[in-house]
């Protein structure tokens, strides 16, 4: 299971409250009929953490590794999202426009 | 002076592979039409150009244009653009062609030549526009035009849509990379609907969206046309940019370096996450803790320090190997930390002692700590850790105390953990412990007073102890909590008819009648009441009432009528210790005609599947006046899932003879079904205890049928069955040691009869016994039995009763001669011996 601090966006000493927020935050922009799956991850965090007796059972017999998805997502967050300027975007057309491959190889008629 | 004659010059021909001139030009042209057809370019062109030496025939001259125009496409299908157009014009000039093409004005653009593709264009307009290729140039020309292909605009008429556009188009790529939305829109809403630009309207919008709206993104590239000089490279790297993390650092790899740098920015990653991700898409998911290691210690600066230590710290579970680095790198963990990696790590070991040992020294650890409620509950959850394992796969009568104290203490030091208290009541009640289970009760009771599990534990345990009234109390309280609980109500109406019978057996009327106004109270169904109604029916008949017959009859109804119904009153019959027979009869209820139907059966057997486990063993008595109708039943019209249904039963009851009926009588509808198969040799099995060559050979077929069906369940049944012919190493029921022969036959033949006893060595033996059988008669057989019964030796019983025989049977003998028999102990030859053929004694 991915960290459950991480799907709820609530960090590792947050309390009960804060959790429970943080639980009822997510299922609202992912309800379980809009978005089952992303729901399902977000339930399965908030029963893993919800009181402070499940939190220290997490903290004390958790042993999931992390998985390279998790690794790279981890490496990869960005503060925002950047765009190209202008040299770089004319220059990306430059070297990427694409030539369609012609319909027949033989001439045309003239 | 003689004038030398001119020899014809003797041509050097160099001959590409391929291409052998034969000597005749229809030859070589042959040859070459098949390079062009074959799309060797190349050679083709070299062959037209030989041919065209010899003559310009308008054939030659077509398949060198041919040639020509292939072999640039060729190059520019490997994005050689300005070969291709260097091609395309040898082809003008060889063929005597016009230059103008769509294909060459694109190889123009793509190879650079950006003022003359413009120019081209200009000249050619009308023809291009003649072919329907002029939107497609100009879109092509468009695309250049933004990206600053030199001189592209001032070939072009100011009034052409490409130079017309341009400007709305270069304003909105300048909107979007400074990063005015407003302007950016206001600049898109400028490019006509038919603009050469239109794509990149599309392009451009997909690139605001790919950070908020990646989906929303990847539908606008998909707007894009196929043959849009914006559909290959750019869109693929606008595409990736929009995939979620791991797609998208898998596809980052395939694009060129442009498209990769495009991905960066829009990602805003940083050069340090650009090596990361270069490393880190080398290895492969599923990547062994040691790979991941090393790859969050090379780039542990990106992932925050907290994070990152708990990560690594984590792979070492499964890598211990990796400590001495994790330590170099991340610096040594605390104490506890490492003791509780420790403890998984021996959990995935598997090794129980060393887990609870692991544990344990995590416990002392903790012990050490300043007291605190975070340290009790730590403590108390390693306890219940350490107690899982101690009590996985015990009885609980035969749980160590010891892992019944750990979780003793863990409430100690956590007693709000009601799970806990559940648990220790059932384990103190189930291992006979009641005065420790009664205490964990009270306790439970005292922290969660209308808790409706610790209500429900109360009642068993309370049941249990025979406290019956206590039970009682504990469940109305309950009750009021939650009406319509059901296990509730079930227990308390078992407790009490478990009293009627107990006061019934000890004669003592007036309790037993308590007990079942009691047991009324609870009965929370008809089949509930009609039990009830039977066990006073049968009080009534002990006590001489001429009551009991009604109240028996009423209580059949109640329970369901027909063969069900009578099966609950014999099964009431049966604990009450009553003769099933008569029961029967005394309620006039003997009478079962009518009863082998579907509907019944399939009654009984819902009945059936519900029955408790311990209420299993009544069932013989009760069921055999009931066998009449039950077996008659086993060829009425189910279907083939009520019949699995039924046969399931049956098999689970373990009456293997209607299951024997039941399966045969199926298999005749459904003949090789391998479940039914599989029933009926299994039945046969449990008769016979042994496979016969037949029965091995049917279950082989089943076995692959049903595995061809995906029918494990079957498939896992048959292999079990067969046992040593999978490579399971038989379990031979008669271990057999000469001397022992005697006694085990002598004791298989006490147990199942003569008959039977024949029936089983036939169904070993096969045609062959059969024949001796029937050579023998059933007479000489049991006579044989007798023999072996009191003691003899099978080879005299043999002798005793097959030279008793006389002369065999016509065709009783193989044609073997005699003089090959025994001659006995004094070397005479033995009259009895002498009168049989010894094939007859094959078998044994």
């Amino acid at each position: 299971m991915p960290n459950p601090y991480q799907t709820l966006g609530v960090p590792p000493g947050a309390g009960d409250a804060d959790i429970h927020r943080a639980y009822l935050v997510k299922v609202r922009e992912s309800p379980p009929e809009r978005d089952p799956q992303a729901f399902q991850a977000v339930r399965r965090a908030y029963e893993a953490i919800k009181t402070r007796r499940l939190r220290l059972a997490y903290e004390l017999f958790n042993g999931e590794p992390p998985v390279l998805d998790e690794i790279l997502a981890r490496g990869l967050r960005s503060a925002s999202p950047g765009r190209p300027d202008e040299e770089q975007l004319r220059r990306v057309l430059l070297a990427t426009l694409t030539c369609p491959a012609p319909a027949t190889t033989g001439p045309k008629k003239e | 002076m003689t004038r030398r004659r001119n020899k014809p010059r003797q041509r050097r021909t160099t001959y590409r592979k391929g291409i052998r001139p034969e000597g005749l030009p229809v030859d070589r042209y042959a040859t070459t039409q098949a390079a062009l057809a074959a799309g060797r370019h190349r050679d083709a062109i070299a062959g037209f150009k030989e041919l065209l030496k010899t003559g310009r025939r308008p054939e030659w001259l077509e398949g060198l244009s041919q040639a020509y125009a292939g072999r640039a496409a060729d190059l520019a299908g490997k994005r050689m653009f300005k070969e291709a157009a260097a091609i395309w014009e040898q082809r003008a000039a060889a063929c005597d062609l016009p230059l103008p093409d769509s294909r060459y004005l694109l190889w123009l653009l793509h190879g650079g030549r950006y003022g003359q593709a413009a120019g081209l264009y200009r000249e050619n307009l009308e023809t291009l526009a003649r072919g329907g290729e002029a939107a497609l140039a100009r879109e092509h020309l468009a695309a250049f035009a933004l990206a600053g292909g030199e001189g592209l605009l001032d070939a072009l008429d100011p009034d052409d849509p490409v130079a017309r556009d341009h400007g709305a188009a270069t304003a909105a790529l300048v909107a979007y990379c400074g990063g005015d939305a407003p302007g950016l829109e206001a600049q898109l809403r400028r490019i006509p609907f038919r603009s050469p630009y239109r794509y990149f309207r599309q392009f451009l919008k997909s690139l605001g969206l790919v950070g908020g709206d990646p989906e929303g993104a990847t539908r606008l590239l998909e707007r894009i046309a196929p043959d849009s000089p914006f559909a290959g490279g750019p869109a693929r790297a606008v595409e990736v940019a929009a995939l979620p993390l791991p797609q998208c650092v898998s596809r980052w790899q395939e694009l060129d370096d442009e498209g990769r740098q495009l991905v960066t920015t829009l990602k805003g990653w940083s050069t340090a996450q650009v090596k990361f991700l270069q490393d880190a898409s080398s290895i492969l998911p599923g990547a062994a803790a040691k790979q991941l290691l090393a790859l969050l210690t090379r780039h542990r600066g990106l992932m925050g320090q907290d994070w990152i230590r708990e990560a690594a710290a984590n792979l070492l579970i499964g890598h211990p190997q990796g400590w001495r680095q994790f330590n170099r790198s991340f610096g040594q963990l605390p104490r506890l930390t490492a003791l509780r990696l420790s403890a998984l790590e021996e959990e995935k070991e598997g090794d129980p002692f060393a887990i609870e040992a692991a544990w344990a020294e995590v416990l002392d650890e903790l012990e050490r700590r300043p007291d605190s409620e975070d340290r009790r509950l730590r403590m108390a959850l390693v306890l219940r850790r350490i107690s899982d394992f101690r009590l996985k796969g015990e009885a609980a009568r035969h749980i160590h105390p010891e892992a019944l104290a750990e979780l003793e203490r863990s409430l100690e030091l956590d007693p709000d953990d009601l799970p806990t208290y559940l648990r220790l009541i059932t384990l103190h009640r189930e291992g006979g412990r009641l005065r420790q289970a009664r205490r964990f009760v009270a306790a439970a009771l005292e922290r969660f007073t209308d808790d409706s599990e610790v209500l429900l534990a109360a009642v068993e345990t309370a049941i249990a102890g025979n406290a019956f009234k206590k039970a009682t109390g504990y469940a109305k309280r309950l009750l009021t909590l939650d009406p319509i609980n059901p296990k509730v109500k079930g227990i308390l109406l078992k407790a009490s008819l478990g009293h009627g019978y107990k006061h019934i057996r000890a004669g003592r009327s007036d309790l037993a009648h308590k007990a079942l106004d009691e047991a009324t109270g609870w009965a929370g169904s008809e089949a509930a009441r009609g039990r009830i109604n039977l066990v006073r029916g049968l009080l009534a008949r002990r006590a001489g009432d001429g009551g009991a017959t009604a109240l028996l009859q009423q209580g059949v109804e109640q329970a369901g009528g027909g063969l069900t119904g009578r099966l609950c009153l014999l099964l009431e019959a049966a604990r009450l210790g009553e003769r099933p027979h008569a029961i029967l009869k005394a309620a006039g209820l003997q009478q079962l005609r009518g009863f082998d139907t579907r509907e019944q059966i399939l009654a009984l057997v819902e009945y059936l599947h519900t029955l408790a486990e311990e209420d299993a063993k009544w069932l013989d008595a009760a069921m055999t006046p009931l066998h009449g109708p039950i077996r008659k039943a086993a060829g009425a019209a189910y279907s083939e899932g009520e019949t699995e249904r039924v046969c399931e039963l049956w098999l689970r009851r373990e009456r293997s003879g209607l299951l024997k009926l039941y399966a045969g009588a199926a298999l005749k509808r459904w003949p090789e079904r391998p479940a039914l198969v599989y029933y009926l040799e299994y039945a046969r099995c449990e008769e016979t205890i042994l496979l016969s060559p037949g029965a091995r050979q049917r279950l082989a077929e089943a076995l692959e049928q049903a595995q061809k069906e995906g029918d494990q369940r079957t498939t896992h049944r048959i292999v079990e069955l067969l046992g040593p012919a999978m490579g399971v190493p038989p379990i031979d029921p008669f271990p057999y040691d000469g001397d022992d022969m005697a006694e085990d036959l002598a004791g298989a033949m006490g147990e199942l009869g003569p008959e039977h006893f024949l029936d089983i060595l036939e169904e070993i033996g096969g045609a062959e016994f059969r024949e001796i059988r029937k050579q023998l008669g059933d007479e000489k057989a049991a006579e044989f039995m007798e023999i072996m019964a009191s003691g003899g030796d099978v080879m005299e019983a043999l002798v005793k009763v097959v030279g008793g025989l006389g002369a065999p049977k016509p065709g009783g003998r193989r044609g073997k001669s005699r003089g090959s028999a025994g001659k006995g102990r004094s070397g005479k030859a033995d009259p009895a011996v002498d009168e049989w053929d010894p094939d007859q004694l094959e078998l044994f």
